[in-house]
């Protein structure tokens, strides 16, 4: 299998459309029992599609699965509510690790 | 800085000369690394917008797309397509070594997109819905492809990083301090020791020149 998704009943039926596989969850703890099962290894996922709600509820657990980087590997998308995503952006992580402030212009790098 | 606490031998300035070099050496290869990370998490970066955007773009359209599919079959009928859906999109993942990280790449393919569901079942809106979100899944696979390897060369800079600078205002400052301050004192062990030799020979030769003892206030007794 390649793509797995959790999310509301709506945007994983969008997903199914498309033939990924998906899990629908409700709250919290069917997040974290779906989030669980996703991961291990025996399922086999190669990408695994979260709406930003769920995320939210697995914060630690999405954490400490990244860590790891190993598959299923992750990506977050707004749901069909539109919750936008605003996790830490991953050009913040990049200047972060690089330790210079990049601003909008290619050629504005300054220390 | 510290320098370490070693007494100043022959043996350890030799100890001392060795570790230093290979500090040095170390360092000049982990500063090395640290320039790959960075130019490669640049490489990624410029990477990363467009798709960022073209992610929430896409995902619009898609759930634009959904909503109609929604209100014009009903979520049954939809549910029901979708079930039927045979669509398996595969990635493979290869993986690509960056600077001793291992990065994981791949390519996503997808089946040509062919009937999947009874035309009675769902209409035309459920058709554009599935197209949508097809590329969707695309582009979240393309996201979270960047992802992982903004986040794992990330985590690696920030270790070699660490290791530099480690290298740098520790390791490399008292390695030479302690290599100056061992020559240090070598030479003015030398010295000392230069000194006493020729103190050793002037009286020797006082001696034996006049009859006197060489050691000052002890007279040399005629056998």
């Amino acid at each position: 299998m390649g793509f797995h998704v959790i999310g509301d009943a709506d945007t994983v039926l969008g997903f199914r459309l498309a033939g990924a596989s998906g899990a629908v969850v409700t709250d919290a703890e069917q997040a974290r029992a779906a989030f669980r099962d996703a991961i291990a290894p025996a399922s086999g996922h190669q990408v695994l599609v979260l709406t930003e709600p769920v995320a939210a509820w697995l914060d630690v657990e999405v954490a400490a699965h990244r860590a790891l980087v190993r598959p299923p590997y992750m990506v977050e998308v707004p749901d069909l509510a539109g919750t936008p995503v605003t996790r830490q952006s991953l050009e913040s992580v990049i200047r972060e690790a690089v330790g210079i402030h990049m601003d909008s212009g290619p050629d504005t790098a300054s220390t | 800085m510290a320098r370490l606490n070693i007494p100043p031998t022959k043996s350890s300035l030799l100890a001392v000369r060795r570790d230093l070099a290979v500090a040095a050496e170390g360092f000049s290869l982990l500063d090395q690394k640290r320039e790959i990370l960075v130019l490669d998490l640049m490489r990624l970066l410029a990477e990363v917008r467009p798709v960022q955007e073209r992610l929430e773009a896409v995902c619009r359209e898609a759930y634009a797309a959904l909503r109609s599919a929604l209100a014009a079959n009903g979520s049954r009928a939809l549910a029901l397509a979708a079930a039927q859906v045979r669509l398996q999109p595969q990635v493979t993942v290869v993986t690509r070594v960056v600077a001793g990280a291992r990065v994981p790449d791949w390519a996503m393919t997808s089946a040509a997109l062919t009937p999947q569901y009874g035309f009675a079942g769902a209409d035309a809106t459920a058709d554009a819905a599935m197209d949508a979100f097809r590329r969707l899944l695309a582009t979240a696979g393309e996201m979270a492809r960047l992802e992982t390897a903004v986040r794992l060369l990330a985590r690696e800079l920030k270790k070699t990083r660490r290791r530099v600078n480690a290298l740098e205002q520790l390791f490399l400052p008292s390695y030479r301090e302690t290599v100056a301050y061992i020559q240090d004192s070598l030479a003015g062990r030398e010295l000392d020791a230069i000194f006493v030799m020729k103190l050793v020979k002037r009286r020797l030769e006082g001696a034996a020149a006049g009859g006197q003892s060489y050691c000052p206030g002890v007279e040399l007794k005629a056998e």
